[in-house]
């Protein structure tokens, strides 16, 4: 079905919607929940909160980009129930994209406190001045964490493309941020 | 702040820049493209991996290249035997296998990447590398038919690896379909090289102390490894190398019986489907 079609069950109050949105957008979501938690019942438990919220949401909004409005939230509910010490123990992903970001990170900032919130701000700016081929596989990386094998695939370019251009843009968002983050 | 303050941080970035990154494909850069080791990227537990051998990933600078080899002589196709060919499976030995290093990296400013494909990839390896058997229900991917060639500044050949992946279905993105039971795919993935250059395989005994298979006069060492594959708990992994007709070949393969592993390599090496195994 549509997205449209989807958001107008949500917008009539028809619980068909949450059924609609599975069957289009559960394996995706489910996917990205999983490669956060590592649990399929946590993962599902984040994709059943993502449809509650959707729930919740629609209406008053309309999203644009459904899909990219339900991972948004499967993310941040994933993120939720992430238990960052088990996750360190296990050397979850995102533990190894932690690591990654940190040297991403000018040691002028390295000590002060942000917020998400400004600091989603800044890293969208920072995606504006990205080349639309590095931005999409450092949203790969970083937003859906997959791996650069996953990358590699999914655009059909070598590993080594995908690791120079991560290494390049990471440098670039500590320059940018260099530049731009002590006016937070 | 933190490497977590800003993963937690893209959470909040723009819904647009999140479906492009879900939607859009990338044009085909003609020369690069390529993909390794479809098995285990396909499935979520390569990270988890139980092993007693800890690795580090590369680092993404710089590393070392491989080994740089002068090409061997292939100029004479090997001659394939056509009549039938018998693998007694009380024969073939299977030693513990730990799991797969991290490719060899090569970074782009110092090395040329090109991708053979066509008949440059049938002249550069000197006979079609899909195998003339292979287990029912699995398909080719459609990136198949092509090597990565990378050349250093002399004009030295440091690795030449061609990927073949064949699964039991496909996602869009050309990543192997995985199984909803086992969150694992379902397929083989096959390496080769003229330069034998190979992703590395770690076994439980050193090499000295690994044992080798005879299929038809040559040593195949074939190696089973278990991979956590969550939620079903684990899937057994087949891995195999061996060289014959003056090229390198690695097999992976993933939820495939072993007799058809077996029956894979067997065709490969003697150029014949006409393959008996006998359990």
């Amino acid at each position: 079905m549509e997205d449209n079609k989807i958001i107008d069950l949500f917008w009539t109050r028809d619980q068909m919607a949450i059924e609609e949105t599975g069957i289009k957008y559960g394996s995706r979501l489910q996917r990205l929940a999983t490669k956060i938690l590592y649990s399929r019942e946590d993962a599902e438990e984040s994709v059943n909160d993502t449809y509650l919220a959707a729930w919740n949401t629609i209406p008053p909004q309309r999203p644009v980009h459904f899909f990219a409005f339900l991972a948004k939230i499967c993310r941040f509910a994933a993120y939720g129930k992430l238990d960052w010490k088990t996750a360190q123990k296990r050397q979850a992903e995102v533990v190894e994209l932690t690591n990654e970001l940190e040297t991403c990170i000018p040691d002028s900032a390295a000590q002060a406190a942000f917020d998400s919130r400004e600091l989603g701000e800044l890293l969208n700016i920072f995606l504006g001045t990205l080349t639309e081929e590095k931005r999409l596989i450092f949203m790969r990386r970083y937003w859906f964490e997959d791996s650069v094998k996953d990358i590699s695939k999914r655009y059909g370019i070598g590993e080594s493309k995908v690791k120079t251009t991560l290494l390049r843009t990471r440098t670039s968002l500590r320059n940018f941020l260099a530049k731009e983050g002590i006016h937070l | 702040m933190n490497g977590k303050d800003l993963l937690l941080g893209l959470g909040y970035v723009d819904e647009t820049y999140i479906q492009a990154a879900e939607e859009k494909t990338l044009r085909k850069p003609f020369g690069t493209a390529l993909r390794r080791y479809g098995a285990m990227a396909a499935c979520f537990a390569v990270l988890i991996v139980a092993t007693t051998v800890f690795y580090t990933r590369s680092p993404v600078g710089p590393t070392p290249p491989g080994p740089v080899v002068a090409l061997p002589d292939i100029s004479q196709p090997p001659e394939f035997v056509s009549e039938e060919v018998t693998v007694d499976m009380k024969q073939v030995y299977f030693n513990d296998a730990i799991g797969s290093q991290e490719d060899i990296w090569y970074n782009p400013e110092v090395y040329t990447i090109t991708s053979l494909t066509g008949q440059a990839l049938t002249d550069y390896y000197q006979r079609d590398l899909t195998p003339l058997w292979l287990p029912d229900g699995l398909t080719p991917s459609k990136q198949n038919g092509r090597a990565e060639q990378v050349i250093a500044a002399d004009g030295t050949i440091v690795s030449d690896m061609a990927v073949l992946d064949f699964y039991s279905g496909f996602q869009d993105d050309n990543l192997p379909e995985l199984y909803k039971d086992t969150n694992a795919a379902k397929g083989l993935s096959l390496s080769v090289s003229r330069l034998g250059i190979l992703p590395h395989w770690d076994y439980v005994l050193p090499e000295q102390e690994r044992q080798t298979t005879d299929i038809d006069g040559i040593a195949v060492t074939l190696g089973v490894s278990i991979r956590l594959c969550e939620p079903a708990g684990t899937v057994e992994v087949i891995n195999a190398e061996w060289e014959s007709g003056g090229l390198h070949f690695q097999l992976t393969a993933q939820q495939i019986e072993r007799t058809d592993v077996v029956k894979t390599i067997a065709s490969i090496i003697t150029g014949t489907m006409n393959i008996t195994i006998i359990n």
